[in-house]
């Protein structure tokens, strides 16, 4: 119910998040973050363009992830939100707290 | 329609796709069936996390229902009396990542999606009420 998919970009980790990021997945996202992180990424791109449903569980995993990159001199960007995933995003104002973006490609040109 | 679960995290998904299926059925636009389901996860999360103690098997009842031009879902259980969350720092407030706190979302997000939540205790059980509007102009 969650697919996850990474690419290299401009000193980026983009990361490609579709499906469902809720109570029931978060905590494989929670354990890939952890190994990419130990990878030693400290920039991320969420690509949310084929996330379908995002639960505040979900919020949970993005905003450790960004409390994390940002400790570590990093950052977390989201670009490509739709529908509903968009809705949550600016109602709980995870859009003030992080940089969001319509398309990756401005994420990755922004910085 | 009225469903029991089991009051674990196994029984989610199932118990999202029953009430998104009868609330449309029962007159609720898809995209509104959406929020319902964000809504209703973190009611649901709640029973399974903290209704019965640790070990201890509980039910959960589900009963979705029209009531005047709106969908209702009431989430039942038979565990111990729900406190309702105090309104504290939420992320939807902080302006910055270090000052976010982690969790408080779930129920501000489940209230932004509903036109009505509720909760009432009775004969020991604990009952949340939920309510959204459903299109009563026909489809425009």
């Amino acid at each position: 119910m969650l697919e996850l998919g990474t690419e290299q970009r401009q000193g980026w980790l983009v990361v490609g998040v579709g499906g469902r990021l809720d109570t029931a997945t978060a905590p494989a996202f929670d354990e890939k973050r952890t190994a990419w992180m130990g990878e030693g990424h400290r920039r991320y791109v969420l690509d949310l363009s084929k996330l379908d449903y995002l639960s505040s569980a979900g919020l949970r995993s993005i905003i450790s992830m960004a409390k994390q990159a940002g400790s570590d001199g990093g950052q977390v960007s989201l670009a490509g939100a739709q529908g509903l995933v968009k809705d949550v995003i600016d109602l709980s104002g995870f859009n003030v707290l992080l940089s969001t973006f319509d398309s990756v490609d401005d994420a990755v040109a922004a910085a | 329609m009225t469903r029991d679960f089991p009051a674990g995290l196994e029984s989610l998904y199932e118990a999202l796709e029953f009430v998104r299926h009868a609330a449309i059925e029962a007159g609720l636009d898809p995209r509104d069936a959406q929020g319902l389901e964000l809504a209703l996860e973190e009611i649901l999360v709640n029973v399974c996390n903290y209704a019965y103690e640790p070990g201890q098997e509980g039910l959960m009842r589900i009963r979705v229902g029209a009531e005047e031009g709106r969908v209702v879902v009431e989430v039942e259980d038979w565990g111990r009396e729900f406190t309702p969350p105090r309104g504290g720092p939420a992320a939807h407030e902080a302006t910055c990542v270090d000052e976010a706190p982690i969790g408080g979302l779930g129920v501000f997000l489940a209230g932004q999606m509903l036109d009505e939540l509720t909760y009432r205790r009775e004969e020991q059980r604990n009952i949340v009420r939920m309510t959204m509007r459903t299109p009563s102009c026909g489809a425009v």
